[in-house]
């Protein structure tokens, strides 16, 4: 099949997955594609997503990738090699600054953890960290759309959107790829979008980064004008006067986009009855709020967002992408000075996260829900501006929870500094391509048919890392 | 092509070498190196993987040698320069060997010292070393094709033809064994042929009027008002903006605000309603700051050739890069990528890294391209880099154009005279001084783009696999060769002061070029009849879909290019004044052409995101039909957390960032401001109808449009039809006077009608344009 209209039940299927995806979206929009993405029943090891969005890039010789050499070398001066604009390609010397917080072995793994994460530190036995991570771009633009799309600067789908659309939905009324609280710079809505695939496919984004996450909701789910029962009368109104217009048309052949139509006001209805419900946590019970830090004031906003994840995750949410994030010039997380603020935003996200892990295990969620935490880089093991820190591409942490990943290792290495990947190295790339692997997606095999060419997340390149699946 | 870079002389520094004797040095190959290949090259770079990752195979003496795309991996005796040296030093960001696991200090040392000690290598290169060939192209392809010059087909069907449209059509009508769907009644095609024109509908009194004008040219007369309408030059001027991804800000991480771009959208606009020739506009799209650079500046339409070029620079672009050489070539790509679809209806980015898998298009040729567009100035290196901006010329500006000039005269006369007569320089400069207090308000700067420096005019050299810093030979600047006509060259003679932009204009407005003016009939067609000949309208390569009815195509090209002198209008007239136009959009419960390729029938399709909201706004009396100008309320660097407000304008004025615009732009389909989009996405979502139901912005509208209704008609059954004639353009059917009825007789007044409008403005007859 070539860019045919739709056929009726093209249109259907199109609308009845509604908010969410589309199986086989390739059958729906543009050209037909080589989808056979699945890698076979079974083989998928996880089901979604649940990205925690460090934005601003956490420093990893601060929090998870322990390094002794690091505090013998403290003050010294060494040759780095340039990534930013002026010093691109060229080795200056920088001097070296000690993690600021102590770091301790924990859980039965022995991971090093330092104090800044301490409740993130009891659940080290399920966690899978990836100490040899290196990205692309140095600035947060580049860098942050390359961690959501796979590209520094070219327009692509975001990899919820690829997710969406290889996946398709779990359930018709909730879309399937959510992002709470997201900034609108940095990339912005790009690091949500569809770009080329299919608009069913792209992120659906509530709430927005330095709002509250209590008022994180869907648009236009309810109506704020009409009472209840005058809304119903009003929706069978409508209806009536679609069934006649459609009728008087008397086109009833195939491609027919009036039913359609009619079919999305039915699902929008059966959306503004159950989706709401999704973003109200008044059905939680106090422990479980007390377990996601919801009610202290640090840790209020992001438990909420954490909270928000699960209840999605259990409603189907393919990606779920809750957002460290703020509208300041610099993200949260971009110490290029004061270091020690680090501490205030690890004091916020610490025991939310750790509650969203104890959660999902309890619910037996953790089995099949990737969870993945981290920045779009790391830090420099040298200082800056004193007692800063600047960007590093070179080589950072993130760390992966259930989906199939092993628990309780550490893969990959930089260098006895921090400062670059040596040893299990993983580039972004790898880590999307390992991602959707665990979803049962080849990210080779997942492509789409754009402008006269096949696009993938991870362009020419990417590759799984077998070595840290279980 | 090497840079040395200075790590690699302090990395030679650090190297002990060891002398090594003959004997040694196949010990040492076999002890330190064969090992090291094997273990850490082999998996991408041999035979026995089948692998040769960049080209390139260590498994060989061979192998090395000959190198990779980027060239030998190794220069025996020299490390230093050796690239294998370079990769696995892990020094350099765009090259780092192996990508998992950088070696371990003994094991690099031992390749540098291997390598200053000759590279001895015993490995004999394993059969069929050659590198795979790609599959052959051809230019042969009908969008390649001359463009041939076809008469229209006799039609034995005079009743039903209304010229050349209708006569290509209908002899495939009749080869098909289709009879055309009857013609739909005069209501529902005065609301096709506004709505196809301006976006909007006819008010109730314009209908009334077209309705009384019993002339025998009525529909013609008609047309002609309609194209004369400002509104018109607003409507398809967004069509265009859609092929130019037009935006206000750059996207990416920072989304700088471009204070200017509006220009460019009032240009199109201006452009369109005046009906520039579209070779004019091509030409001032790409070239127009040096089109009449021999004019002066305050010559007429000065202005607008310079505002044109920010078809250029107004695309997606992450001026954060750090790396701005990557920058520099982004930009180039995405002017080539975007010129291409636009013009030419290729996708020419493929090319970047390799030969094009599908077109006739080689990686030299997309490099021939990319050193035209290297030539130009886009863009202002920094750490956020900034764009070329230019003072606008124009006769509007003659104060201050004469001003400048008088005012640079007088300070060369200063010069001149200072050495020579120091009492004299002293009254001038207090001349000067006294004439800058005249200066008149400098000109606006916009974004444009402009001639490299001659120092950085040059041939771009081929970057191997796109990379930018893996230099393959330099190619000569030029053209595409499969669409070059006939006794023309791809690649012609090209000042030193020259970026060949001009050159690229003129080769595109060629008439022997098969694609442009092909391309752009299409388009005009999809618009006016909702489906190109060729469907897919950005690529008419072989991804792309072959047309409907070639000679259609190359008779509408050709006449286009003849007697149609490049007009749009008088293409556009012709297409809607063809009895095709006309036709109804029903047909039977089992079509022959399911997919109406044959246009037996209309198309029936959405309105767009900007008619829809338009429309609504219309008919409530809140549309403000103000043109042009600056839109963007409040002015900030970056374009995130944009409020609208309440913006009454026509949509194609709401201010258009890449990171914020209305909401109903993105809900409905709005083309995406980041790639050409000739066609748009249509899609029938959920969130759509929940904007329908429940956004203020409709239900406010709705209450405006029930209040003004109520004000002008008090008996409920005359104000039920003003309902329809206002919204839907017809009367209401009995069946619908009953529904609606009955729903406002059990309703109260205040909820019953508003309500009822809200249901009409979302209703299926409202929301398709039938």
């Amino acid at each position: 099949m070539s860019f045919a209209q739709p056929t009726r039940r093209q249109m259907l299927q199109q609308v009845s997955c509604g908010f969410g995806g589309l199986a086989l979206a390739g059958l729906c929009q543009g050209k037909s594609n080589s989808l056979s993405p699945r890698l076979g029943p079974g083989r998928a090891k996880a089901k979604r997503v649940i990205f925690i969005f460090m934005q601003g890039g956490p420093s990893q010789v601060d929090s998870f990738d322990y390094k002794p050499e690091l505090e013998k070398s403290h003050g010294k001066d060494y040759d780095f090699v340039g990534v930013r604009f002026g010093t691109f390609g060229e080795a200056s010397k920088r001097k070296l600054m000690k993690p600021l917080w102590d770091f301790n072995q924990r859980g039965q793994s022995g991971r090093w953890v330092s104090d800044l994460f301490p409740e993130i530190g009891k659940h080290v036995d399920d966690l899978c960290f990836l100490h040899g991570m290196h990205t692309e771009g140095v600035a947060h633009g580049p860098s942050t759309l390359f961690l959501h799309t796979g590209a520094t600067n070219l327009v692509r789908p975001s990899m919820g959107s690829w997710i969406s659309y290889g996946l398709g939905t779990e359930n018709q009324n909730v879309p399937g790829f959510i992002t709470i609280n997201p900034a609108d710079s940095k990339g912005g809505p790009r690091n949500y979008s569809n770009a080329f695939l299919p608009a069913v496919h792209q992120g659906t984004a509530i709430g927005s980064a330095g709002q509250s996450a209590k008022n994180a909701r869907f648009r236009n789910i309810v109506n704020q004008h009409w009472e209840p029962d005058v809304q119903e009368r009003q929706f069978a109104l409508l209806q009536s006067l679609n069934r006649t217009q459609q009728a008087q048309r008397s086109s009833t052949i195939g491609n027919d986009p009036t039913e359609a139509m009619i079919e999305s006001y039915e699902l929008a209805w059966r959306m503004q009855m159950n989706a709401p419900s999704l973003t109200d946590l008044s059905e939680e019970s106090p422990s479980t709020l007390a377990m996601y830090g919801i009610g202290d004031k640090t840790t209020d906003d992001f438990g909420r967002q954490c909270l928000l994840a699960r209840r999605m995750a259990e409603e189907g949410v393919r990606f779920i992408q809750v957002n460290y994030s703020d509208e300041s010039p610099t993200p949260r997380w971009d110490q290029h000075s004061n270091m020690p603020k680090h501490l205030d935003h690890a004091r916020a996200t610490d025991k939310p996260v750790a509650g969203l892990l104890a959660d999902l295990k309890a619910r037996g969620l953790l089995e099949d829900t990737l969870v993945w935490w981290g920045g779009e880089f790391g830090r420099t093991p040298f200082s800056q501006n004193n007692d800063g820190r600047d960007h590093n591409p070179r080589g950072f942490t993130v760390w992966l929870a259930g989906g199939g990943v092993k628990p309780g290792i550490a893969y990959g290495s930089t260098d006895e500094l921090g400062d670059t990947a040596v040893d299990g190295r993983i580039h972004m790339h790898d880590l999307h391509a390992t991602i959707l692997h665990q979803l049962g997606l080849d990210h080779e095999q997942l492509t789409y048919s754009y402008a006269g060419r096949d696009f993938r997340l991870t362009d020419v390149h990417g590759k799984v890392v077998h070595q840290i699946l279980a | 092509m090497l840079k040395a870079l200075p790590v690699f002389i302090a990395l030679h520094l650090l190297f002990p070498w060891t002398a090594l004797g003959a004997g040694d040095s196949a010990a040492y190959f076999e002890k330190h190196i064969r090992p090291l290949f094997i273990n850490h090259c082999y998996e991408c770079h041999s035979h026995t993987s089948g692998k040769a990752k960049g080209g390139l195979r260590l498994d060989s003496r061979e192998g090395w040698a000959i190198g990779g795309d980027s060239g030998p991996a190794i220069e025996p005796g020299n490390p230093s320069q050796s690239l294998l040296i370079r990769a696995v030093s892990y020094k350099d960001n765009d090259l780092q060997m192996p990508p998992e696991k950088r070696l371990s200090n003994s094991d690099r040392d031992h390749l540098a010292n291997w390598i200053a000690q000759g590279a001895h290598d015993p490995r004999e290169t394993p059969s069929s070393n050659s590198k795979p060939e790609g599959e052959a192209v051809t230019s042969d392809f009908w969008s390649f094709r001359p463009i041939s010059s076809p008469k229209p087909p006799k039609s034995d069907n005079t009743e039903w033809s209304n010229g050349p449209v209708d006569q290509f059509l209908s002899k495939e009508h009749q080869a098909a064994g289709i009879t055309p769907a009857p013609k739909t009644d005069t209501h529902t095609s005065l609301r096709r042929l506004w709505i196809v024109l301006t976006g909007l509908p006819p008010s109730p009194d314009q209908i009334d009027a077209f309705l009384a004008d019993d002339s025998i040219n009525a529909w013609e007369r008609q047309t002609d008002r309609i194209l004369a309408s400002p509104r018109y030059g607003e409507h398809w001027g967004r069509h265009w903006l859609d092929v130019t991804r037009f935006a206000e800000s750059s996207g990416g991480g920072r989304s700088l605000m471009f204070k200017q771009a509006w220009r460019f959208r009032d240009y199109v606009i201006d452009a369109f309603n005046g009906d520039l020739s579209y070779n004019d506009l091509i030409r001032e799209h790409l070239a127009g700051d040096i089109l009449f650079r021999q004019d002066p500046l305050d010559a007429p339409r000065q202005g607008e050739r310079l505002v044109a070029t920010g078809f250029l620079a107004l695309g997606p672009t992450n001026y954060e890069l750090q790396d701005k050489e990557l920058l520099r070539m982004e930009v180039v790509d995405e002017q080539i990528d975007t010129m291409g679809r636009a013009f030419l209806g290729m996708t020419l980015g493929c090319a970047r890294c390799h030969d094009h898998k599908f077109d006739p298009v080689s990686t030299e040729e997309y490099y021939a391209l990319a050193g035209i567009f290297r030539s130009t100035k886009t863009i202002t290196p920094g750490n956020v880099s900034g764009f070329v901006e230019t003072p606008l010329p124009g006769p509007g500006y003659a104060a201050q154009i004469s001003y400048e000039r008088e005012l640079e005269k007088r300070r060369a006369e200063l010069v001149n005279t200072e050495r020579k007569d120091k009492a004299r320089a002293r009254s001038l400069k207090k001349a000067i001084e006294a004439f800058k207090k005249t200066a008149p308000p400098s000109r606006p700067k916009v974004m444009s783009v402009r001639e490299q420096d001659p120092e950085e005019i040059a041939d771009c050299h081929v970057h191997i696999r796109g990379a930018i810093r893996n230099l393959g030979e330099p190619v000569k600047r030029g053209f595409l060769s499969a669409a070059t006509p006939k006794g023309q060259s791809p690649s012609p003679a090209l000042k030193d002061t020259e970026s060949g932009r001009l050159g690229l204009s003129d080769w595109l407005v060629h008439e022997g070029n098969p694609l442009t003016s092909r391309v752009y009939v299409n388009r005009i067609w999809h618009h006016v009849f909702g489906q190109g000949l060729v469907r897919t309208v950005d690529n008419f390569g072989q991804t792309g879909e072959k047309p409907s009815h070639p000679e259609l195509l190359d008779y509408l090209a050709t006449q286009f290019q003849q007697s149609g002198a490049w007009s749009t209008k008088r293409l556009i007239r012709d297409l809607v004044t063809s009895k095709t136009f006309l036709l109804g959009s029903t047909c039977g419960a089992e079509p022959e052409d399911p997919e109406n390729r044959l246009f037996a029938r209309a198309h029936s399709r959405s309105l767009s995101a900007e008619s829809l909201r338009d429309t609504i706004l219309q008919i409530s009396g809140d549309l403000d039909l103000a043109v042009g100008g600056l839109t963007i309320s409040k002015f900030s660097a970056y374009d995130n957390g944009y409020q609208f407000g309440e913006f009454r304008r026509r949509a194609i004025y709401a201010p258009a960032f890449r990171n914020a615009r209305l909401e109903m732009l993105n809900l409905f389909d709005a083309a995406n401001p980041n790639m050409t989009q000739g066609r748009r996405a249509r899609t029938t979502l959920a969130t759509q109808a929940l904007f329908l139901m429940n956004s203020p912005f409709v239900i406010a509208q709705s209450q405006v449009i029930a209040s003004k209704l109520a004000a002008l008609h008090k008996t409920p059954d005359v104000r039920l039809t003003a309902a329809y004639t206002h919204i839907l353009g017809r009367e209401p059917s009995t069946r619908e006077r009953e529904v609606a009825s009955t729903y406002l007789a059990e309703s109260s007044e205040n909820l019953g009608w508003p309500t009822f409008i809200q249901s009409l403005l979302a209703s299926v007859d409202f929301r398709n344009l039938n």
